[in-house]
């Protein structure tokens, strides 16, 4: 199993995407000998290509270094939106819950913030998430503390590249959905970060100081109206926490105007109602709770989710991917050689044979192999091909061991006279004639005219002069075979 | 599991490296029309995972066949000792040059390699192969003789005669021609020299042909997904304030359509790799005509729809009338571009470029404005880059790594490219390429392309 994996996906993907381009200039062979093996490795997770391919990237590490950054990048991002959460959060919360002791705290103000605002920025976040009408997401971006977020670390020249580098990937469609999925999810850690910090600056006051709630406000509401309100909210923790939920008393009693405190309103009863006050604290506590921090919550593991699955929806399409997939986890059928190749010697030359050297010399013919047309045929074809007068010696064919004959059996030339080899063309010439050509220029010395003279077989069996590329072929043998005296003859145009 | 092996020898120039390029599908085998190309011997196991379950082996031709032979009769005593007398013959010589090539093939051959003798079947026969013939018949191990068709003649009788005196099997095939089909029934053949090769081949055989098979789908997926790329490719400029974006169209215009044959160029390598192509000589008369300008009024006609096809496809598909109107003014015959060849540089009849993709100006993810070019609209577009791919590798399939020229692929009635499609294929077709130009499609999408160009490529 691979030791490190790199915790977050979305480096992954990225590192998985730079793998692949890298591969792309390596050899296909490379390649296969490589993934098959992490492939063979990694069977069990063939059902898992995430997994898979997450595991195969810590295995190939090549490109362990790029790409930290926008972890990092990532990272920064996220700590500025929490600590900036926390700080609003508790500062908020400072400002809701600040007693002076002169007035107690308007429940109205803290349901507004901690509520009302709320359930406002939760809408954008579903409307943000369900619809992509551009004009609505640019609208609902000024709402995004992501994007805020991400604008501000854009300022840091050391981030800057790898968050270009993350806006501007636009593979598949996946992509684009990250960088949503990315910026919602940044401002759902600021939001969580926020309410937290709000819920426990508040259970920390109520803990420590001394509270006094009451509500008040210029429009026209009566108790009854606040009471429905408040049941209404209270709806979700009513049976488990009854004390949570204000009764019709605590909210008549509580109410106050700009210009008396609760305590003058019944002057006899200061503790009892100045208890009573205190008794908000549950239900707004509760309110926080379930309208603020858990929402929140459950949006961030919704952002987290979403981003996840776009980020595996963007690995699976990254081009190469499935070339990668099918290398691991198909059998590697390899037919290749093993070793490279020795090269033969180039050739030499190119053919310039000649015509003229065999005209009206009498000629003796010896024919290497077994002829492919019958005697006269052939010399026909020789007499009108080198103007020759073939003396009336018999054709010779060389077809086994006994049959080529010794030097030293054959006739005795003269200047005037001259031997020709009659090969077929097609025919490539082998080390046994070779051979056989030397014997026969030691037997007859330097200055007999001994000629190799080639002929082809036509596309109707028919005889014909032999080709250019065997004419070469042949002569490019003679003279790497050292036998530069020894006269091709015969070319096709 | 026994290992067989397989040593193909004979006669120099015979066609014996293209058998073997063929069979192991490596170009890199040397081949040429000069006798003494392969001057050792060279191996080419067949592996699976690592596990070898065959081995050919490409050696040089015989140069010294009589006089081997004539060495060995010398040498016998008893009839049922001949493979001993070889044995004793490649000892005596293989450290010689005189019998270098000769002990370069026999040496396989007697660690156990079944033969495949290579004759050319358009040449007459000869009696001076007897020597070969009988050398190799001495060594007592399983042959074949495969008469290889090299010229246009035909003297495959005769050999075939001549042939079947010395050799259990005798087979004609094309070293450099022959179809997959063939190599595989080449293949299983082998198997029935010895029984028990038979098992090791038959399962080499069906690796090989679903290795073939998953290559062609690999090569399909390529496509598929340069397809979408290639829709949905857009370019952005970031432009700041003040900036007048017309300064930039020319540039971005330029790097947008050079980046679309790129991707289209990329493609093809990777699938000539896939097919483990690595020399492919493009100067080929085919290759030529894909080395056309993508965007060459050429290759539109060629490998895109016709207008007509186009509208009928798009009705076929239920497309709305706006759809044919959009292909009235994008089809090919309008597509004549002026002043734009001289962006890409010397080539001529580019079709326009501003029927194909245009411009828009975009918000930034993170604020801003940008120049944005593309994604291309044009509904023949697609079209045009699966034709090519189809032909291109069409062109790969039917190769063989024997070839070191050109294939001609006959076109069927005179179509090519897309043309050739199937109306009912096409349907299909253009519902997925719907889907990309709405930047709709994703992993899913690739996929059903990919099937769709797998059924083009079965034909
Ligand atoms: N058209 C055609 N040409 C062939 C075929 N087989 C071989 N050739 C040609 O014949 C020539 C020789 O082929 P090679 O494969 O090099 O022959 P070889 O037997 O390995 O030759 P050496 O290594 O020199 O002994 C090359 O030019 C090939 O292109 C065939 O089936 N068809
Ligand atoms: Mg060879």
């Amino acid at each position: 199993m691979p030791a490190t994996r790199s915790k977050s996906l979305l480096e992954d993907l990225l590192k998985i995407e730079n793998q692949l381009k890298t591969d792309a200039s390596t050899s296909y062979e490379l390649l296969q000998q490589r993934d098959r093996k992490i492939g063979i490795e990694l069977k069990h997770l063939k059902n898992n290509p995430i997994n898979q391919l997450r595991a195969w990237l810590s295995l190939t590490d090549e490109a362990e270094i790029s790409h930290q950054t926008i972890g990092r990048s990532n990272f920064f991002i996220s700590s500025c939106l929490v600590i900036f959460g926390l700080i609003t959060g508790t500062s908020t919360g400072l400002a809701l819950f600040f007693y002076t002791g002169q007035q107690p705290i308007n429940v109205i103000n803290v349901l507004a913030v901690g509520v009302g605002l709320q359930l406002i920025l939760l809408l954008t976040f579903f409307l943000s998430t369900t619809f992509n009408s551009q004009w609505l997401q640019n609208l609902l971006a000024s709402f995004n503390a992501g994007r805020w977020a991400a604008r501000l670390a854009y300022i840091l020249p050391s981030l800057k590249s790898s968050l270009d580098k993350f806006f501007n990937r636009r593979h598949s469609i996946a992509d684009q959905k990250i960088v949503k999925w990315q910026t919602i999810y940044w401002s759902q850690q600021f939001a969580v970060a926020f309410n937290l910090a709000l819920l426990l600056s508040c259970l920390y006051l109520v803990t420590f100081t001394d509270l006094a709630f009451g509500w008040s406000t210029t429009l026209d509401f009566d108790n009854s109206f606040v009471k429905s309100i408040t049941d209404v909210l209270s709806l979700p923790w009513q049976a488990v926490f009854p004390a949570a939920v204000p009764d019709l008393n605590l909210i008549e009693s509580t109410r106050f105007y700009r210009f008396n405190t609760i305590s003058m309103n019944n002057e006899n009863d200061t503790l009892t109602q100045a208890q009573l006050a205190g008794n908000w604290w549950r239900f707004l506590l509760l309110s926080l709770l379930v309208y603020g921090l858990i929402p929140r919550l459950l949006t961030l593991i919704l952002a987290k989710l979403r981003l996840n699955s776009s980020i595996k929806a963007s690995i699976m399409s990254l081009p190469g991917l499935h070339l990668l997939l099918d290398r691991m986890n198909n059998p590697a059928v390899a037919t290749l050689a093993e070793t490279p190749e020795v090269a033969a010697a180039a050739m030499q030359t190119s053919a310039e044979p000649t015509i003229t050297a065999l005209t009206n010399r009498q000629v003796f013919l010896l024919h290497w192999g077994q002829p492919a047309f019958d005697q006269n045929q052939i010399e026909q074809y020789i007499s009108n091909a080198t103007g020759a007068q073939l003396s009336g010696f018999e054709l010779i064919a060389a077809t086994n061991t006994d049959s080529i004959p010794a030097a030293s059996n054959l006739p005795v030339l003269n200047q005037q006279t001259a031997l020709a080899i009659i090969v077929k063309g097609w025919e490539p010439p082998t080390l046994e004639l070779t051979d056989w050509l030397t014997e026969l220029r030691t037997h007859y010395g330097p200055q007999q005219l001994i000629a190799v003279v080639a002929y082809d077989t036509d596309a109707n069996q028919q005889i014909r002069t032999a080709g250019k590329t065997e004419v070469d072929t042949w002569h490019d043998f003679l003279k790497r075979q050292k036998l530069f005296d020894i006269v091709m003859h015969g070319v096709r145009e | 599991m026994i290992t067989p092996a397989f040593a193909v020898v004979g006669h120099p120039n015979k066609g014996k490296s293209s058998l073997v390029a063929t069979l192991a599908q490596d170009d890199s085998v040397r081949i040429s029309t000069l006798p003494g190309t392969t001057v050792e011997a060279r191996t080419f196991p067949m592996k699976v995972d690592g596990e070898v379950l065959y081995t050919l082996i490409d050696t040089p031709g015989f140069q010294r066949a009589h006089k081997t032979l004539s060495w060995m009769k010398k040498h016998e005593t008893d009839i049922h000792k001949r493979a001993d007398v070889v044995r004793q013959f490649v000892e005596t010589f293989k450290d010689t040059d005189q019998f270098f090539d000769e002990c370069q093939l026999l040496s396989p051959i007697l660690a156990g390699a079944g033969i495949l003798y290579v004759v050319d079947g358009s040449k007459p026969y000869g009696s001076e192969f007897e020597a070969e013939m009988e050398i190799l018949r001495w060594t007592g191990q399983p042959c074949m003789a495969l008469i290889n068709m090299i010229g246009e003649a035909d003297y495959s009788e005769q050999w075939q005669k001549a042939l079947s005196q010395f050799f259990q099997i005798v087979r004609v095939f094309n070293a450099v021609n022959a179809k997959f089909e063939k190599h595989i029934e080449l293949l299983r053949a082998f198997g029935q020299l010895n029984e028990q090769w038979r098992q090791p081949l038959e399962k080499a055989v069906n690796f090989i042909h679903k290795d073939r098979e998953d290559r062609a789908e690999q090569s399909a997926r390529l496509i598929a997904e340069t397809i979408s790329e290639s829709i949905n490719l857009t370019m952005t400029k970031k432009l700041s304030e003040d900036d007048n974006e017309e300064k930039y169209k020319p540039e971005l215009k330029h790097d947008y359509f050079q980046e679309l044959i790129a991707k289209e160029q990329r493609c093809r390598k990777t699938i000539e790799k896939i097919y483990h192509y690595h020399n492919i000589d493009r100067t080929e008369a085919n290759f030529k005509l894909l080395d056309d300008h993508l965007f060459s009024e050429q290759t539109w006609s060629i490998f895109g729809l016709s207008q007509q096809e186009l509208i009928m496809t798009g009705l076929a598909g239920g497309a709305a009338m706006g759809a044919v109107v959009d292909v009235a003014v994008g089809g090919t015959s309008l597509l004549l571009g002026a002043g734009i060849g001289a962006l890409i540089g010397g080539v001529s009849a580019l079709i326009s470029y501003d029927k194909l993709a245009s411009f828009d100006i975009l918000g930034m993810p993170l604020g801003g404005h940008a120049l944005q070019i593309g994604p291309m609209k044009n509904r023949n577009f697609p079209y045009v880059l699966l034709g090519r791919a189809l032909f291109h590798h069409q062109l790969i399939e039917n190769r063989t790594h024997a070839m070191r020229d050109g294939l001609n692929i006959e076109d069927d009635e005179g179509r090519t490219g897309a043309s050739r499609i199937s109306p009912e294929l096409r349907k299909n077709f253009e519902t997925c390429f719907s889907k990309f130009r709405k930047n709709d499609a994703d992993a899913d999408e690739i996929e059903t392309l990919t099937k769709l160009i797998v059924e083009c490529m079965r034909g």
